[in-house]
């Protein structure tokens, strides 16, 4: 009889290098479409404004093809507060407010062996009371509000509290966005973020090296 | 009006009038208010989800809405006096996005459709484009048809290795679910490679898709991984802890569910048996008698390979199911999605959408491991949940 756990390790390794070396894949229309053409292009979310995507609003629906095509780059997030004493370890908190699902999946697949978020200290942890970070995610939901707030409360200092995809950030097409009601440390955009931008974000906002 | 349906799986009132949906059927029929009151699944069609327990020692043991044991948020009321489980309410309401079709345009609507269930976001976009095409005698070319069912099936074996992999976490079998989670990784990789989006947002249109997809390269790579995927497969079929674990858990009959789930529990129910873009293929449901978490383990899995056989098999297909679309008051549009069946009715004027109930299969499947999991053991619930492929984000709240 073949012994099947022997099989999974003659695969051999799948981890990336990244953020050492390049990306080896990226979900193309979950990055920041970049202009190609002055054609007219009517975006579902109103995020092209002089040429450019809000990284809030974009849906990454690729209704802008004509005009725009995917940045293919992993920058689709912003920093607004780095925060020190992070470099050792990083616990993620999730915190569902609205979400079709697919932020979810994404967000843990950091954790899958093609990622392994592991060997950059990066883990998933089951409660904010043990988290360095907090990633929000989803539209407004009246009653996940006071437990997101709970949680927010709960974690640890220092802490990054982070706003994800753009339902978190903007409310999408789908509703209302988190921006009033929490202040973020690190958005992360995309309709869902790639796992690269998600890894190369996180690594940023508590100051290591890309 | 009164009627009998086999199974009545949904339910909506307009302007005084009661309507039902039956399993299968085309078309929503009229009945009398009173025959409502009478549907048995009423309950989780209403949102209301399992029911509580009195008795001396017992008490509510409380999981969620925020854990990270479940992927979505959701509170589930365990009642016990200790360890075994005498009945479970869910509150899947935390997260209730309460999605509003009506008044929007069709476009804006196929938006928001897409992303109502990103994880089987094909299945629903295609399901709404479906319903337009239908209304407005649209017909998407016989490539752009026959590439709809390979996306669907590919959506379908991803969704299928997801669960195989939460349940192998969930039973402490953790080689196993690393191995199937970078299968699935794998098949996210080529999606996003042939189709622009990991998750095939942006692919579908109503009257057709949006990019082009090789898919020459799609099939040879979904034949490669679930290849990878028997090789587990025949590992975990003969780990005797692992299906020790899974047998006589959550117990469901086929009253009370969709997909896999419904199939496990012994019924010969597809849609795909009935839905005219799979008409010439020698299609049949997989089932198992049991209603366990095993038999809907080895539904799911089986369900894998059938997949892969549809892939492989359909070419362009012609579709002449446009005008054998039902044509009534409300007809009915549904897809066999890899959780369920899920139906929609919809009505449009000058252009935007002006009534629509969408019914979901986890609306369904979520009461029938409520249901099911009493007289289980508090350490049964992640596996025996993630044994129904539920996802929250398709129980309620579309208006
Ligand atoms: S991808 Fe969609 S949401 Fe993003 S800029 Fe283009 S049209 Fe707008
Ligand atoms: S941002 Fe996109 S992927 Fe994330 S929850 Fe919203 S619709 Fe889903």
């Amino acid at each position: 009889m073949r012994i099947w756990p022997v099989d999974s390790m003659r695969k051999g390794k799948v981890t990336t290098k990244f953020p050492k070396k390049p990306n080896e894949t990226i979900s193309p229309w979950s990055t920041l479409p970049e202009k190609i053409g002055d054609g007219d292009v009517e975006c579902p979310t109103s995020a092209i404004e002089n040429g450019q995507v809000s990284m809030e609003k974009c849906i990454s629906c690729g209704a802008c093809m004509t005009s725009f095509k995917p940045s293919l780059k992993t920058d689709n997030y912003r920093v607004i507060n780095n925060t020190k004493g992070l470099k050792r370890s990083l616990k993620v908190f999730i915190i569902d407010s609205g979400t079709c699902g697919a932020c979810n999946t994404e967000l843990h697949a950091i954790a899958n062996p093609y990622y392994d978020s592991s060997r950059l200290g990066i883990f998933l942890t089951n409660t904010p009371k043990q988290a360095d970070a907090i990633a929000i995610m989803g539209v407004y939901t009246p009653k996940m509000e006071g437990p997101l707030l709970a949680a927010i409360n709960a974690m640890a200092r220092p802490g990054i509290v982070i706003l994800f995809g753009a339902c978190a950030l903007s409310g999408g097409i789908i509703g209302k966005g988190l921006e009033d009601i929490v202040t973020p440390d690190l958005i992360i955009g995309g309709c869902p973020p790639d796992p690269f931008v998600i890894l190369e974000a996180l690594q940023k906002a508590r100051g290591g090296k890309i | 009006m009164n009627v009998e349906f086999p199974i009545v799986t949904g339910y909506f009132e307009r302007k005084d009038r009661s309507y039902i949906l039956g399993e299968g059927s085309s078309n929503a029929v009229e009945v009398d208010h009173d025959f409502i009151d009478k549907i048995p699944l009423k309950k989780p069609l209403d949102g209301v989800f399992g029911h509580s327990s009195e008795g001396d020692n017992v008490f509510a043991f409380n999981y969620g809405p925020s854990t990270g044991g479940f992927m979505e948020s959701l509170d589930l009321k365990i009642f016990t006096y200790g360890e075994r489980i005498l009945s479970v309410e869910a509150f899947p309401d935390f997260k209730r996005r309460d999605i509003t079709l009506k008044g929007k345009s069709l476009r804006d609507a196929f938006f928001i459709i897409e992303r109502f269930n990103g994880f089987h976001s094909f299945s629903y976009s295609t399901l709404f484009s479906r319903a337009i095409e239908s209304i407005e005698n649209i017909s998407p070319s016989p490539e752009d048809t026959g590439t709809r069912i390979i996306l669907l099936e590919t959506e379908r074996i991803i969704s299928h290795i997801y669960k195989a992999a939460r349940l192998c976490d969930a039973a402490s079998q953790n080689i196993a679910s690393y191995w199937l989670l970078s299968l699935r990784e794998k098949l996210l990789r080529i999606l996003g490679e042939v189709a622009g989006h990991r998750y095939l947002f942006g692919v579908n249109r109503i009257g057709g898709l949006n990019r082009r997809i090789d898919v020459e390269k799609l099939r040879k790579d979904v034949e490669s991984v679930v290849q990878e995927f028997r090789v587990i497969m025949k590992g975990l079929y003969s780990a005797r802890i692992f299906i020790d674990r899974l047998e006589n858990t959550c117990i469901t009959d086929a009253k009370n569910t969709r997909g896999p789930a419904l199939r496990a529990a012994g019924r010969s129910f597809d849609y795909r048996t009935l839905d005219p873009y799979y008409g010439d293929m020698d299609f049949k449901p997989i089932t198992e008698r049991d209603g366990d978490s095993l038999a809907r383990f080895l539904v799911f899995t089986a369900e894998v390979d059938a997949s892969l056989d549809i892939i492989k098999n359909t070419k362009s297909v012609s579709m002449e199911d446009v005008s054998k679309d039902p044509k009534s008051d409300f007809p009915i549009y549904s897809v066999e999605t890899p959780s369920g069946d899920a139906q929609l009715t919809l009505k449009l004027e000058s252009g935007v959408i002006a009534d629509a109930y969408l019914r979901t299969p986890s609306m369904l499947n979520l009461d029938a491991f409520c249901s099911g999991i009493k007289g289980n053991v508090k350490t049964d619930v992640p596996f025996a949940f993630e044994s129904f492929g539920i996802w929250i984000s398709e129980i309620g709240g579309i208006q």
